[in-house]
């Protein structure tokens, strides 16, 4: 299967940023069904924290589809609040058709 | 005697059992052969069919070359611009033309300058404004190029272009084709005159068992001929006959017990030949068949004239989770779905299955669309399924021309008119699966006079890299300009539009017409 070794891979980093007393998640590469098992480990440890303020930082993620937005309702339906930021225009239109921007405050986006 | 006996007896066995090994060798060995040519047969289809599409990429990379000059009024500048994106390989040219009174002057060139069939700029004139891939043929030179071009309709421009045929005219097949392992050669038109040669693997014309075909290309033909220098079905299959003859003998020598084994390797013979077949065929087709059995025939309607579209994806290894349905609710009135599952393969399948089975339940109960809605959302959860879908449900009554619509997570439907195509705008709650408090509410659309309404998945407007506007864009504008077809023509242009390239998901599409 040529095509996913060239597709470039998902990642998903837990931080600690004290400024913002949230956790912050970045998420970057192209996250699809394909790239889904990249980051399911580090999706489980995440999800296996206790419930906390969460930021998601979408700066480096490309491309995601539907099955990518299940990672970011996870996550979402785990922590609480869960804001997200950093979302270039495709990304926010995925979040946005699917009726979801709201719960990520990526109104307008 | 007893020992003369013995011998006469082993003799006869010995003999009968030679017999029995001559017909099972000669019996595996048809067997063999007959699924070999099978196999190369469908082998040399799937390349027809990789060249038809590769036709269709064609047409839609002139077509839209031709379409920016016809927005452009044949600007070279804008040509230069939208022909140098086009150009994927050294050597390749790209001209832009107009059609006066049958005479044809250039207008801009991109990439190197045109050759031009042997009757010079005359040739174009051949060129219909159909908005057609038109191949004119192979120009000779240094090297050899394939002339083809396209007039878009109702234009006097026409966009000429010639691609290098390789050196040799060598075809290289990735080890990952349907061409791999073939000797192949592909010629233009429906003969397989030498000068005619597109490309070839190897030396043509092709030795051996052949087996050839011919598929539209443009408004031509090209005849692919094909062998197998190898066993498409693996050397084991190949060398069985000779096992059996081996086995056979030996054993016959052995004894009476002989008989039992060298049915047993017959039976096993066949049980390979037949298991490689069966294999071959599952790989390619499972996921499509599965999905095709699982979505519905769609019913005949009074007052309403329903067709629908399902293609999957690109990865055909896998089921996806698409589907579609349409349930007459009373006369005039129905109600139809399409959702999407996130993710694919089976559990994608199964969710598919159920929803589409829970749909027709709760409308049996006599809920109407919104109670529909709420009671699907208890049916998934993301947090244990790992998916979650979007649906759009809708009602239409055809005869007072009113749409009711919700939606979780999924697109509107576009509707068309005689005032031409749009896209609903339907309040999107989350999916079905994703927790919500929201209670769905139902958004009223009133369409005046005959009407072509479009429901479909995020496979026909998506593409890697590119906001979903300009792909719901496209479908809008795809639909408006085959509105005026019968309902089945119709989808099948939408789908050759929005499915000629870069498309990975599934797609459904389905439409309903009435007359108003």
């Amino acid at each position: 299967m040529d095509r996913l070794t060239e597709t470039p891979r998902a990642t998903l980093t837990v931080t600690a940023d004290p400024d913002r007393s949230a956790l912050v998640v970045g998420l970057a590469g192209e996250l699809d069904i394909a790239s889904l098992p990249d980051v399911a480990p580090q999706l489980d440890t995440l999800l296996a924290r206790e419930a906390q303020p969460v930021h998601l930082d979408l700066a480096g993620l490309q491309f995601m589809d539907s099955s990518g937005v299940t990672v970011l309702i996870r996550i979402a339906n785990h922590f609480d609040p869960v804001t997200a930021g950093n979302a270039s225009p495709v990304v926010a239109r995925v979040v946005q058709v699917l009726g979801l921007a709201d719960r990520f405050g990526l109104d307008g986006a | 005697m007893r020992i003369s006996r013995l011998r006469k007896v082993s003799l006869v066995v010995a003999v009968l059992l030679l017999v029995v090994t001559a017909v099972l060798t000669f019996l595996t060995w048809r067997v063999s052969e007959h699924s070999e040519q099978r196999l190369l047969s469908r082998q040399v289809a799937l390349v027809g069919s990789l060249l038809t599409s590769q036709a269709a990429v064609l047409q839609v990379q002139l077509a839209d070359v031709a379409q920016v000059a016809v927005n452009t009024d044949a600007n070279p500048a804008a040509f230069a611009r939208f022909g140098a994106t086009q150009l994927q390989q050294t050597g390749q040219s790209l001209s832009l033309w107009r059609m006066t009174d049958g005479q044809a002057e250039q207008l801009a060139v991109q990439g190197v300058d045109p050759r031009l069939p042997a009757e010079g700029a005359g040739a174009l004139s051949a060129l219909e404004p159909t908005g057609e891939l038109v191949v004119l043929g192979i120009v000779p030179g240094e090297p050899d190029r394939l002339a083809y071009g396209l007039r878009p309709v109702d234009t006097d421009l026409l966009v000429y272009a010639e691609s290098p045929l390789p050196d040799g005219r060598e075809l290289a097949a990735p080890p990952d084709s349907p061409m791999a392992g073939l000797d192949l050669a592909l010629y233009l038109g429906r003969t397989t005159e030498p000068e005619l040669l597109l490309q070839a693997t190897g030396p043509a014309p092709v030795e051996g068992d052949t087996h050839r075909t011919e598929v539209p290309f443009g408004t031509t033909t090209v005849t692919i001929v094909g062998a197998s220098p190898g066993h498409l079905a693996g050397p084991l299959s190949a060398a069985l006959p000779w096992i059996v003859l081996g086995v056979g003998g030996v054993l016959a020598l052995g004894g009476a017990g002989t008989v039992d084994y060298v049915s047993r390797r017959r039976v096993v013979a066949e049980r390979l030949a037949a298991e490689n077949e069966r294999l071959y065929r599952q790989q390619r087709g499972i996921a499509g068949t599965l999905q095709l059995a699982l979505l519905p025939v769609v019913p005949e309607l009074t007052g309403v004239d329903v067709a629908a579209r399902y293609v999957a994806g690109v990865d055909e290894l896998e089921v996806g989770g698409d589907w579609y349905d349409v349930i007459e609710h009373r006369r005039g009135c129905c109600v139809f779905v399409v959702g999407d599952i996130s993710g694919r393969g089976l559990p994608a399948a199964t969710t598919m299955a159920s929803l589409r089975f829970a749909v027709r339940a709760y409308l049996a109960e006599g809920h109407d669309i919104e109670g529909v809605l709420t009671r699907l959302r208890r049916l998934l959860d993301v947090d244990v399924d790992h998916q979650f879908a979007t649906v759009l449900l809708g009602e239409l009554d055809a005869g007072a021309g009113r749409l009711r619509l919700v939606s979780a997570g999924h697109f509107g439907p576009v509707v068309v008119t005689a005032d031409g195509a749009r896209l609903v705008d339907c309040p999107v709650t989350p999916p079905i699966g994703v927790p919500s408090r929201v209670a769905p509410r139902a958004t009223t659309v009133q369409v005046r006079g005959p009407a072509t309404m479009l429901a479909f998945t995020d496979g026909a407007i998506e593409r890697r890299g590119e906001v979903v506007d300009t792909g719901l864009e496209r479908l809008r504008r795809a639909a408006e300009a085959a509105g005026g077809k019968p309902l089945e023509p119709m989808l099948d242009e939408l789908l050759e539009i929005l499915t000629a390239d870069g498309r990975k998901d599934d797609t459904v599409i389905l439409g309903l017409r009435w007359t108003g």
